[in-house]
């Protein structure tokens, strides 16, 4: 048995019953004791190729082979059993257990009839002394971090005996600090003889953790290849298939007056707690304003309130001259916002409703597309087709269901509709989150474009890169309270960021007056 | 008024009044207590209405045909295990909703059970000619001794003992054993609970067939203890009742103890009505009053238990259909 059978799936087709091909001939193998990545674009086929080896889906065609041994993996039962643990984005926990009954759900030890609350303890203290973790067996799920959480799923399938541990993009949910503090843990494991599989859309991570790369483009697998012989752009070319800059190139940003006003503005949650406490700053037309922060440092409410979603607090808001928390968010739109929201599929977009339906959403009055009583259906149909191609997105025409699509597609569909209507100030809350490379680059150079159109720019994102790469002048969002002030983002480095997010340092107050320029 | 006071006083002073509360909580407690673990497991039991009446009915029969209280007792435990399992089979491996399956359970109770009656019996109210018995009551020799507390516990049915002692029982079960466990975890994060390769069909299968057991006691007790005999619709809306008492115990036992007794006061209250001089009508509608205004603090208790957690976590995470609708209000 040579090292490279150590796991190794041939052949693997998968077709789902609406007829997608999600894999089609996939190879894959990994060694004992590598962290292996793999990298692909949104519906590439990564998820589907894990789902596989976890049991949860079967392949139509191909073998399963684990220490030389062909395996039927029908079940996550099954796949546990061969010594394979997966750590979902999504976490498996359950909030109102303690840590210790979550790491023993469905190996509970038990005394006579009663679940032994002490052994569980116990089994969850050994194990997470062995590898170095620091956890409290009593601790409520839902009272610890996103980063101890992800802790107790790790945990959770290494006291299932995991020799090949799956990570679904772990990092997407960590601060900067909680990320490195992981990548020593997955090291460790590493030392300690698991492999460990590693799925990201963040190529520095896979740089920097990982000792190869499996690369998956559209079904297929591109090739295998030792993390040290490719640089991150040569994986992003083999992930797209054409060349992309991971820096999407702009130019100076030519500001003209401001369009977003807001000064010392103070916003108040359900329960009169103050969460954005007396900021200034403003969005001229022709910028891109970044703010960078931790989430839940007051980003929710002042998106909230700026897209007229939430009312209340004081303070002066406004928009091209109009008293913001005075209008309705029909008004609003007609003053020429446009609103990229976090989450696509519960305030972005329909999914139950067609491409062309989505993408008109915010148009549905404009005179153009109305014909007396009716919806004027061939223009709505010339427009969309229009947009679905100018958008690049990957669909079967406009009449298909939202929901069908991958999340980069959905996110391209919500972009089109956005950044076709009046678009005065645009506000983006992580445009490009859990989207691929591809989607990512074209979303960001449309922003760029609409900059430079004179579009005023309000840009959230936990994205590091994306935020430095896109701003032209970047707050730092602590607590509730600009904590830092940033006029030219080209020297600002992702560390120096990283101290401002997490509150360590902190401007002085003439430094983050420059925020609130109106030129 | 001074007059309604005084037999208001009257009743209040009685023990037999109380006697009457812990009878009348009963039915309504193990229905409660049988939402609650349905509950539990992520799964809305609304079907104890027609389970209790089933039992109810099908317990008489059994009692009447075998001259056995306690085989007629089986046979409506039989039978509230055996609609538990139904109504998991047609809502997790047919994928009907499992309010659906609880409304057309409610309908075939009490369609069939009248029915049969009449079949059988040749009578449309009651079973009154079946002379089928009732279950035995207890007396502990030395607690019935106790001034007024003796009066109250003393010749409860052996049913009201097995339905106090029940709340104990399901704490423990939900609290302390392995099937607890998974129960609750199903119930909270089903795809936790599926991904560590627990059956999230088959835990909710035993909580809804534990919930039926439940249903069938509580229709037993009507049939075979508080009452003598089976009547049409005599299980009066109690599997509803349950369903708000459930809710507003937050689905926990003890919870489940505290709000089916404060309805077995108001149902125990209107059986006093005729003394009240208050028409019977009115009086007769004070347990789904009850409710209903139970319903309305219970909403209000979550409204601001959620406020509280927002103001714990920071704020802010509700979600925005949630902010529309407040401001909207505002």
């Amino acid at each position: 048995m040579s090292d490279d059978d150590f796991l190794k799936l041939e052949h693997i087709t998968k077709v789902y019953d609406n007829g997608i091909m999600a894999n089609d001939d996939v190879n894959f193998s990994t060694r004992k004791g590598e962290i292996h990545a793999i990298c692909g674009e949104n519906g590439a086929g990564k998820s589907t190729l894990m789902k596989q080896l976890y049991g949860v889906e079967q392949p139509n065609e191909g073998r399963i082979i684990i220490k030389g041994q062909e395996v039927k993996l029908t079940s996550p039962q099954v796949a546990i059993a061969n010594g394979i643990g997966m750590v979902f984005q999504h976490f498996m926990l359950v909030p109102s257990l303690s840590v210790a009954e979550n790491i023993t759900l469905g190996i509970e030890p038990t005394t006579g009839l009663k679940f032994d609350t002490k052994k569980a303890a116990e089994i969850t203290k050994s194990v997470s002394d062995k590898y170095g973790f620091d956890i409290d067996p009593a601790a409520r799920i839902r009272d610890l971090t996103v980063g101890v959480k992800q802790k107790v799923e790790i945990l959770k399938a290494l006291v299932r005996g995991a020799e090949i541990l799956i990570l679904d993009e772990p990092t997407a949910v960590l601060t900067p600090q909680e990320t490195s503090e992981l990548f020593v843990q997955l090291r460790a494991l590493r030392e300690a003889g698991h492999t460990i599989i590693f799925i990201s859309h963040k190529l520095g991570e896979v740089k920097s953790l990982c000792d190869r790369v499996t690369v998956i483009r559209r079904g297929h697998t591109v090739g295998t290849y030792n993390v040290k012989d490719v640089s991150e752009s040569d994986i992003s070319r083999l992930m797209v298939g054409v060349n992309v800059e991971s820096k999407v190139p702009k130019g100076k940003a030519n500001p003209g007056p401001a369009y977003l006003v807001a000064k010392d503005l103070e916003l108040f949650d359900l329960n009169g707690k103050r969460v954005v406490n007396d900021i200034s700053f403003t969005v001229r037309s022709g910028e891109i304003v970044g703010i960078a922060g931790v989430e839940g440092n007051g980003q929710e409410p002042l998106v909230n309130a700026i897209t007229g979603f939430s009312g209340g607090g004081s303070g002066t808001l406004s928009m091209g001259g109009f008293d913001i928390r005075s209008m309705s968010i029909h008004e609003l739109r007609e003053k020429g916002l446009a609103y990229i929201p976090e989450d696509r599929m519960s305030t972005g977009a329909s999914g139950t409703l067609s491409i062309c339906e989505n993408m008109i959403a915010d148009k549905v009055d404009w005179k153009r597309y109305n014909k007396g009583l009716l919806l004027n259906q061939p223009v709505i149909k010339e427009d969309t087709d229009k947009w679905i191609k100018d958008y690049d997105v990957l669909c079967d025409g406009g009449n298909q269901k939202v929901g069908m699509l991958s999340g980069g597609n959905i996110q391209k569909v919500l972009v089109a509709r956005e950044l076709t209507g009046l678009a005065k100030l645009i506000v983006c809350d992580q445009p490009t989150r859990g989207i691929d490379v591809g989607a990512t680059d074209s979303i960001r150079r449309r922003l760029v474009n609409m900059r430079d159109s004179g579009s005023a720019i309000l840009l959230i994102s936990a994205d590091l890169g994306e935020i430095l790469n896109l701003s032209d002048r970047l707050i730092v969002l602590f607590e509730g309270e600009i904590v830092a002030y940033f006029p030219d983002v080209s020297k600002v480095t992702e560390e120096e960021l990283g101290y401002y997010m997490l509150g360590v340092k902190r401007m002085s107050a003439g430094q983050i007056e420059g925020a609130y320029s109106v030129q | 008024m001074s007059d309604f006071a005084a037999t208001l006083g009257g009743i209040f002073s009685n023990p037999n009044f109380y006697f009457t509360v812990l009878s009348t909580t009963v039915p309504i407690l193990l229905a409660t207590l049988g939402c609650a673990i349905a509950e539990n497991a992520g799964s809305t039991n609304m079907a104890e209405e027609g389970i209790m009446i089933l039992a109810a009915f099908f317990g008489v029969i059994g009692a009447a045909y075998t001259g056995s209280v306690w085989i007629g007792l089986l046979v409506a435990v039989v039978v509230g295990a055996v609609m538990g399992l139904m109504i998991a089979y047609f809502a997790l491996y047919l994928k009907v909703d499992i309010i659906l399956v609880g409304i057309a359970v409610n309908l075939i109770g009490s369609g069939l059970s009248a029915f049969l009656m009449y079949v059988i019996t040749g009578d449309r109210s009651a079973t009154t000619s079946l002379h089928s018995g009732t279950l035995p009551t207890i007396s502990i020799p030395g607690l019935s001794d106790i001034p007024f507390i003796g009066t109250i516990i003393s010749n409860q049915s052996v049913l009201a003992w097995i339905a106090y002692l029940a709340i104990p029982v399901m704490s423990f079960l939900l609290y302390k054993t392995k099937l607890g466990l998974r129960i609750r975890s199903v119930g909270e994060n089903p795809d936790a609970a599926s991904s560590v390769g627990v059956s999230v069909n088959r835990t909710k299968m035993a909580a809804l067939v534990i919930s039926g057991i439940l249903g069938g006691l509580a229709g037993a007790y009507l049939s075979m203890s508080y009452l003598p005999y089976f009547s049409k619709g005599m299980s009066g809306g109690r599997g509803y009742i349950a369903l708000a008492a459930t809710a507003m115990a937050n689905n926990t036992p003890v919870g489940s103890f505290g709000t089916s007794l404060l309805f077995g006061f108001f149902y125990a209250l209107s059986t006093y009505s005729s003394t009240l001089g208050i028409p019977d009508q009115l009086v007769t509608t004070l347990p789904y009053v009850a409710t209903l205004v139970g319903l309305v603090i219970f909403a209000i208790n979550v409204q601001r238990k959620e406020r509280k957690m927002l103001h714990e976590s920071g704020g802010g995470h509700s979600s925005k259909a949630q902010q529309v609708a407040d401001a909207s209000e505002a």
